[in-house]
């Protein structure tokens, strides 16, 4: 019996990277899909962002909630994208670390469900996402909001068998 | 055919095993034990007979996406029962934002332990709530069973992200494990519960 969860791509930067990094043609075996990340931006500062299929319409409908120095708080928006925690302040050899499960990807009657944590030294997030869209997901990006990913920023992909 | 004496068959590179079990596959460590998408509405899901399928592993693990027939807005609960023990034998809580603020959530004695939620049917079609449950030790014949959970509903006007826990006050193994709804609902067709089995 194979393993259920399998390493479909990782990618780690060795320098400085200032565009998104793409996972394509996914492949729609899966039942789930699961993004693992080590990340910061050059300037220590931002969030890293994930779309689906190179939507950049305002299709992403996000809630969250964190914890940090001054206390906890929620929110929630329907923007362009996912997003995640923000890195201002994460000392320089810090990265922020951040697991997210996509489920049903490959499905063509649910719009995407999404779940996940990511967090650094202060502040810890979690956060529901749905991709407003029936679509099977082909394609991921993952990128800084603005700036720059800093050299050392892993991202992996893996399927959870169906 | 004829009959081949193994000492005389001028194989060189043998290997003597001792178990009849040689060059089967290998036990993985994070395996499927079963799935159920459900393809019309349903009362409640149980995965069964665990002692038998699942005592190889350490923990298990449901992955679901669910949604209830409950046409009011927002959610229904995600409700997780064990062994088919209805007594007063749970607790949970619940750390959740909605949005707005943060705010906690517990029952005590309760027969069935809240580890998420399930879109109700008042959503636009094809939205579901998505649960990611662990059953830590869930075999383990000396510890009440205890679960840990992250889930989230992202309903028009009720989006929801939180933790969960809960506890089985049994030191039995599992045996099954019960999904459902809010009394008195049932499962849309389309929600999807899969079981995990973790070694440890």
């Amino acid at each position: 019996m194979p393993d259920a969860m399998v390493a479909l791509s990782t990618v780690t930067l060795t320098h400085n990277f200032a565009y998104w990094i793409n996972f394509n043609n996914i492949p729609s075996s899966f039942r789930d899909l699961r993004i693992v990340a080590s990340y910061k931006n050059v300037d220590n500062g931002i969030q890293a962002m994930v779309r689906f299929n190179g939507d950049t319409g305002t299709n992403y409908f996000n809630v969250g909630a964190l914890s940090y120095a001054s206390g906890a708080l929620s929110w929630n928006n329907n923007i362009s994208r996912m997003q995640f925690v923000n890195a201002t302040g994460v000392s320089s050899s810090e990265y922020c670390v951040m697991q997210m499960d996509i489920f049903d990807y490959a499905s063509t009657d649910k719009q995407k469900a999404v779940l996940a944590r990511s967090s650094h030294s202060g502040e810890e997030d979690m956060a529901a996402s749905r991709w407003g869209s029936t679509s099977a997901i082909t394609g991921i990006r993952v990128s800084p909001e603005t700036n720059t990913f800093a050299a050392g920023t892993t991202i992996s992909l893996y399927g959870i068998v169906a | 055919m004829g009959v081949y004496s193994l000492a005389r068959s001028g194989i060189t590179n043998w290997v003597k095993y001792s178990t009849m079990l040689a060059g089967n596959p290998l036990p993985r460590d994070y395996e499927l034990i079963s799935t159920t998408v459900l393809a019309s509405t349903t009362s409640s899901v149980t995965f069964s007979g665990l002692d038998a399928s699942a005592s190889a592993y350490k923990h298990l693990q449901v992955r679901a996406v669910s949604r209830s027939t409950n046409s009011g807005t927002g959610n229904d609960g995600l409700w997780v029962q064990l062994n088919a023990d209805t007594g007063s034998s749970y607790a949970w809580h619940r750390l959740e934002g909605n949005g707005s603020s943060v705010a906690t959530a517990a029952g005590a004695s309760t027969t069935w332990m809240l580890q998420g939620l399930a879109a109700r049917s008042s959503q636009a079609s094809g939205i579901f709530s998505a649960a990611i449950i662990d059953i830590l030790d869930a075999f383990s014949s000396s510890k009440n069973t205890t679960l840990k959970s992250l889930n989230g509903s992202v309903t028009t006007a009720n989006p929801s992200i939180a933790f969960g826990s809960g506890v089985w006050l049994n030191t039995a193994a599992v045996t099954s494990l019960t999904l459902k709804p809010d009394a008195g609902y049932n499962f849309e067709a389309g929600s999807r519960f899969s079981l995990y089995g973790l070694k440890g």
